[in-house]
């Protein structure tokens, strides 16, 4: 009896050990995988004098692409056609097609699992993390090919590079703006003759607004979130208008600076939101979708926001197209600063070159491409024609990817035919006059928002709260946990 | 030796299926867990050994400490408020003449509600607004209101309620089942002795369930200390890292930050605490029974 549990223990041992070892196999695999990769990222100059020729017509494989919208998607027959095109255009090539929506908590187990489509999207903040977890493909080459690199924005190029190679394709860019709800301004009195809400141009003229509306209609008055690092993010912006710097370069070593009295100044407006005017919402343990909800229903009058999101609650929540109206960011005592952010294409690393080649045509089609030809703004066009016709909002642009005359003149002259709002509630965003835009701090830029985060629920749940002792101890923490281990 | 061996095949035989499963589906991943909290990672690869350094980030994290203090209040907290609350229900529920059914599937209703829909059903309750249920609950008796789950010294304690609420339904119905199967004959001969039901409880019920109350307090620390998506839904570890978990930490670095290796160095202090806090169980229990 005895023996004989020894004796299992030792053939599940034996299991557990080869099985284990196959498992370290697949990390040396993985690691050694690394080398043949960026070994066929320099091949390609070799075979691109022989690879395209032959690669485009008579090779057989599968495109898997991760730009596709959800089957109740009314956008769906629009890319039925492009699909239809890109085959009749590419034979040879079968596409399959995935809903792939970016999700932080999905992305690791599928990149993980070899379960990425070649080409996928995502958002300004996560290409570093994915270049370094080696998930992207290096496609330095086929930008310089369609010529891609250098019709973009460079300062949008430079989130996607890491040591001079290019990982990923950004599309669009935002600002972040201050979003307006018309119909809770109008109920306070707070548009002007034309329609237009008046914008405060100061962050206190903004806590007093927010403190009229919450009087008038007893909605709350201004959003901030505070989960899942977006109370980090978004205190971003206030903070750098009060003059607050995060991180500093000092002799090679990262700094945490943001225990200045600029910093606690801000954090402190950030408290009197909540304390002196209390105009924030009730429950302060909230987050960006939240702030479609309650915005998208008429809850609350104000809220960070820019282009990217101004469809998100008139498709979720049913609001109308023209109950919203943006802004420039208000001016602090150090004037007027906006985070920025957008979102960009990726390729899997296990991506072969001929689904790299897949991937840019299948976005020239899309007219995500510097081209001007009609042929590649067709799908600009093909996207706000039926936009337009979904009563989704059509017009207003934020951060423009490409930048060469030809393609914005031509992309301005679309959006004003299809355009399907009053775009003077667009105005003050759209032209963004004297604010500073600015990317996200280059040093685990994650681990600092979810500090924040902390910090910003500490001053929000507590009275007392001593934002001066709160950041210092922040900055301390920040330092030791994360900037002392930074390279510089 | 090999004689045995040979008799014994067929039914080693028989048990190789369970026995791959065990190793493919349970030991494997907890082993091969164990040896990548050594390592440095590049998504689950392992890419480079080095030695405590997961483990030591881990610890000297400035959040770190008040994330293992809070882990053993939600232990402590689910003592006080969840530990008596299914032995009382299941003694009541057991010497209820009539509806005992009816009562049986009362309690064990909420552990039918999805976890997760749980947890957002109480956020709307707490909600800390005057257009919050139990807010308005409380004006209409005219107190004041609460901020619930934004009061840092409430949050790990309200967790716990509703954790409660959801689960002890299932405790009470294995505590039932043990009473069952108390022999009658105790309570009537104690009766007979003139024993009231304060004592027969006292002298009966409670020695002979007490194998199944020290099982289920092992299985209810154990289950409290992972404590994970109630957090994550209602508060995210906030106000103020208040009700952070070990658990959430260690999903907040597998799935936000991607650094599987100290993901796994959090599970693997997690795994020891509670392995330590079993065995020192096991050592009173026998103490106790040797006496």
């Amino acid at each position: 009896m005895r023996n004989g549990k020894l004796l299992a223990l030792i053939a599940a041992l034996a299991l557990a050990v080869t099985a284990c070892s196959s498992g370290g196999n697949n990390g040396e695999a993985g690691g050694s995988q690394e080398p043949s990769a960026t070994a066929s990222g320099s091949a390609p100059p070799a075979s691109e004098s022989s690879a395209p020729p032959s690669s485009s017509e008579t090779k057989e494989f599968v495109f898997n692409n991760g730009d596709w919208p959800k089957p109740q998607d009314k956008r769906l027959a629009q890319f039925e056609q492009w699909k239809a095109k890109f085959e009749s255009e590419n034979p040879g090539v079968t596409m399959k097609t995935e809903n792939f929506s970016y999700d932080t908590n999905t992305f690791l187990p599928k990149a993980e699992s070899g379960q990425l489509p070649n080409l996928f999207g995502t958002w300004f903040t996560e290409p570093q993390k994915i270049i370094n977890a080696g998930y992207a493909a290096d496609i330095t080459e086929y930008m310089a090919k369609y010529g891609f690199e250098q019709a973009l924005n460079p300062a949008m190029l430079d989130l996607v590079k890491k040591d001079g190679k290019i990982y990923g394709i950004p599309s669009n860019g935002y600002y972040m703006g201050i979003w307006y709800n018309v119909n809770l301004f109008k109920q306070a009195g707070l548009l002007d003759e034309k329609g237009i809400p008046k914008y405060p141009r100061t962050y206190e003229e903004l806590a007093e607004t927010a403190k009229i509306i919450k009087d008038k209609t007893g909605k709350a008055g201004f959003f901030f979130p505070t989960k899942n690092n977006q109370g980090g993010w978004e205190f971003m912006s206030i903070a750098w208008s009060y003059g607050a710097e995060f991180e500093k370069l000092e002799n090679g070593k990262w700094k945490a600076v943001f225990n200045s009295p600029e910093a606690v100044e801000a954090l402190q407006y950030l408290k009197d939101l909540k304390w002196k005017y209390d105009v924030l919402t009730d429950n302060v343990l909230v987050e960006v979708n939240d702030m479609f909800r309650m915005f998208g229903t008429d809850q609350v009058a104000m809220a960070f926001g820019g282009t990217d999101w101004m469809n998100t609650p008139i498709n979720d929540y049913k609001m109308s197209k023209d109950n919203l109206s943006v802004s420039a960011v208000p001016a602090g005592p150090k004037g007027r600063v906006a985070l920025s952010g957008g979102n960009l294409f990726m390729f899997s690393a296990n991506s072969t070159p001929e689904q790299i080649d897949a991937g840019f045509k299948w976005l020239k089609i899309k007219g995500v491409s510097p081209d001007v030809n009609p042929e590649s703004l067709k799908g600009l066009e093909e996207t706000l024609a039926s936009d337009q016709k979904l009563n989704r909002i059509v017009g207003p642009h934020g951060m423009q990817a490409w930048v060469n005359k030809e393609r914005v003149d031509a992309e301005n002259a679309i959006r004003e035919k299809y355009k399907n709002v009053d775009l003077a509630l667009w105005d003050d965003y759209m032209k963004n006059e004297g604010v500073t835009i600015r990317p996200e701090e280059p040093v685990n830029a994650q681990e600092l928002y979810k500090t924040l985060d902390a910090v910003v629920q500490a001053v929000l749940t507590d009275k007392n709260a001593d934002p001066k002792a709160l950041l210092d101890k922040a900055a301390a923490d920040f330092q030791r946990d994360y900037l002392d281990k930074a390279k510089g | 030796m090999k004689k045995w061996l040979y008799r014994d095949l067929p039914s080693w035989l028989l048990i190789v299926p369970s026995l791959l499963f065990f190793v493919v589906f349970h030991w494997q991943p907890i082993v091969s867990g164990f040896v990548l909290s050594f390592f440095e990672t590049k998504g689950y690869n392992a890419v480079r050994f080095n030695g405590l350094q997961n483990y030591i980030d881990v610890i000297s994290n400035s959040v770190f400490q008040q994330t293992l203090v809070n882990t053993f209040m939600y232990v402590i907290w689910s003592l006080i408020i969840g530990f008596l609350v299914p032995i009382v229900v299941a003694i009541m529920i057991n010497e209820m003449a009539n509806l005992q059914a009816f009562f049986k599937f009362s309690v064990y209703f909420p552990g039918m509600v999805p976890g997760v829909a749980a947890a957002l059903l109480w956020t709307f309750m707490f909600d800390p607004g005057p257009g919050g249920l139990l807010n308005m609950l409380l004006a209409k008796l005219g107190l004041p209101m609460s901020q619930w789950l934004q009061n840092s010294h409430l949050t790990i304690p309200l967790i716990i309620v509703t954790m409660t609420w959801r689960s002890f339904g299932g405790t009470v119905i294995l505590y039932l089942a043990s009473l069952q199967g108390v022999n009658h004959e105790l309570y009537e001969a104690a009766a007979i002795d003139g024993a009231g039901i304060r004592k027969r409880v006292r002298h009966i019920t409670i020695p002979q369930i007490s194998p199944i109350i020290g099982i289920l307090l092992i299985l209810q620390i154990i289950g409290v200390f992972q404590v994970l998506y109630e957090p994550l839904t209602m508060t995210e570890g906030g106000p103020n890292n208040s009700s952070m978990s070990l658990m959430l930490t260690s999903y907040h670095y597998a799935f936000r930050y991607f650094e599987a290796g100290r993901s796994l160095a959090v599970g693997v202090i997690t795994f020891l605490i509670l392995a330590v806090l079993t065995a020192v169980y096991f050592r009173i229990d026998k103490r106790a029974n040797a006496d």
